[in-house]
């Protein structure tokens, strides 16, 4: 391995070449680091919480690689980082929501009276996505009554091109090549070409996974083409900061494509976090967390 | 708000409370007990606070409505349980979409010998989340915000640790030959 290849800090300072020189990883990893699964696998695998096909991936891997070996070394003693006061209160809250703050549901209003609700909040809470969904968006069937075994009641509506407080700079890019990228990806998708729009969305995503947007887009790519798994496995890569301009907008487009992907717990928790904060979404993700019963 | 764990003791069992009820133990009580392991068992399950927020949400949520058949004694393992089948379902969506998006040609396993650069991060003077950091930056080429994303630190908890490792590593060097 030609040490050109070698993967380099973006932020190494000058004090730390030295060690850095020092380091030799190409006698460490195999092809450079390319196809080490990370220190996020590494811990999964650990913990037994990777699929068996990946498991035994990561084994292999590590076999053949000595970095890994001495990193996987290191996470298994490390007893990791710990829950924040703020995680603490926000967890509260979700598991509070339903238990203590809000009427049991035998009590409450019915089902169907409550689908209507929601949809009715909805409706009303963001009068903006209506105005959205006559550029393109792709209309979603609206929320059925109770006799409907499963009806989505989350409402899918195409999200707009923002742009952050503060313009480019908050798209998190650390290069300036997304800033100039990013329009171009998302020209075809204000145009309503979903294909194109995730043909140029998915590599962007693949290559700036520390920005929301680009996975955030091609997420609700996924699911105005009725592909939810597919936007539950995108939208979970997305980073979601605390109080980071994306994050309510990520946390919503993941419940909706959870629960669209017959995962309504996941998409209760994320309501629930959402009900709790301030944010666009507060309204529809009230009255949708209501509705519905928590799924083990 | 959740009441307190003494608040629903006894009187005729009202089906919306059963939560707080079920083996006299309230689900608060229950979450201030174990939320700290549960969340640092997701944290190793699936490598991100957010999604460990999730799944420790989900875990709290699942036990709340299993309560009244589970013993105190199954806890914590039950809501680690949780966690790590949540988990797998998280890593077999990320691999399928993998697959689907960066689909690279496997390379040849080289077998490697460490090196002494490998060994010199490797200082038992340190901590193991010092060693964390110092791999992931010197041998994997991280930067800070990776850093701390893989490891779920904040940045300027890396930056600590590293400028921490640092120092003490330039001693040790300046006292080896």
């Amino acid at each position: 391995v030609k040490p050109a290849d070698r993967r380099r800090p973006p932020d190494l300072e000058p004090d730390e070449e030295e060690l850095f020189t020092r380091v030799d990883p190409t006698a460490v990893l195999p092809d450079a680091g390319r196809q080490c699964p990370g220190p996020e696998r590494l811990q999964a695998a650990q913990a037994g919480a990777l699929p068996e096909e990946v498991a035994t991936g990561v084994e292999g891997h590590l076999a053949s690689c000595p970095g890994c070996r001495a990193l996987a070394a290191e996470l298994a003693q490390w007893e990791g980082p710990e829950l924040s006061p703020h995680e603490q209160e926000r967890i509260r809250r979700r598991i509070g929501g339903t238990a203590a703050g809000q009427p049991s549901r035998r009590r409450g209003p019915s089902r169907t009276w409550a689908l209507t609700a929601a949809a009715a909040a909805l409706v009303a809470a963001v009068p903006a996505w209506i105005a959205i969904q006559r550029d393109g968006g792709t209309p979603s069937p609206p929320p059925r009554g109770a006799e409907t075994p499963a009806p989505p009641a989350l409402r899918l509506e195409k999200l707009p091109v923002l742009t952050p407080p503060g313009g480019s700079l908050t798209w998190r890019d650390g290069g300036g090549a997304l800033e100039a990228e990013l329009p171009r990806a998302l020209a075809p998708y204000a145009a309503g070409d979903l294909d194109e729009a995730a043909r140029r969305l998915a590599p962007l995503a693949a290559r700036h996974p520390e920005a929301p947007a680009p996975g955030l887009y091609l997420g609700v790519v996924h699911l105005l083409r009725g592909e939810a798994a597919g936007a539950v496995a995108v939208l979970e890569r997305v980073p979601r900061e605390e109080g980071a301009f994306w994050t309510p907008h990520v946390e919503w487009y993941l419940a909706v494509a959870r629960e669209r992907a017959g995962q309504p717990a996941g998409a209760d928790g994320l309501l629930r976090g959402l009900c709790g904060g301030k944010s666009e979404y507060t309204g529809p993700a009230c009255a949708a967390a209501r509705l519905r019963p928590v799924v083990p | 708000m959740l009441p307190s764990p003494g608040s629903a003791d006894d009187g005729a069992p009202d089906p919306s409370e059963t939560w707080s009820r079920a083996r006299g133990v309230s689900l608060d009580a229950l979450y201030t007990r174990h939320a700290a392991a549960v969340f640092r068992f997701a944290m190793r399950c699936v490598g991100r606070r957010d999604l460990a927020e999730d799944l420790t949400s989900e875990a709290f949520l699942a036990l709340q409505q299993s309560l009244d058949r589970i013993d105190a004694d199954q806890l914590p393992s039950w809501l680690f349980k949780v966690v790590r089948n949540r988990a797998i379902d998280h890593w077999r969506r990320q691999e399928t979409e993998r697959k689907y998006a960066a689909a690279q040609p496997p390379g040849e396993p080289v077998e490697a010998v460490p090196t002494g650069g490998l060994a010199l991060l490797q200082s038992r003077a340190l901590k193991p989340v010092h060693r964390v950091c110092l791999l992931l930056r010197y041998v994997y080429g991280m930067g800070r915000p990776e850093i701390a994303r893989a490891t779920g630190l904040n940045e300027i908890q890396v930056k600590g640790h590293l400028q921490y490792a640092l120092d003490l590593l330039r001693r040790e060097l300046k006292e080896a030959p």
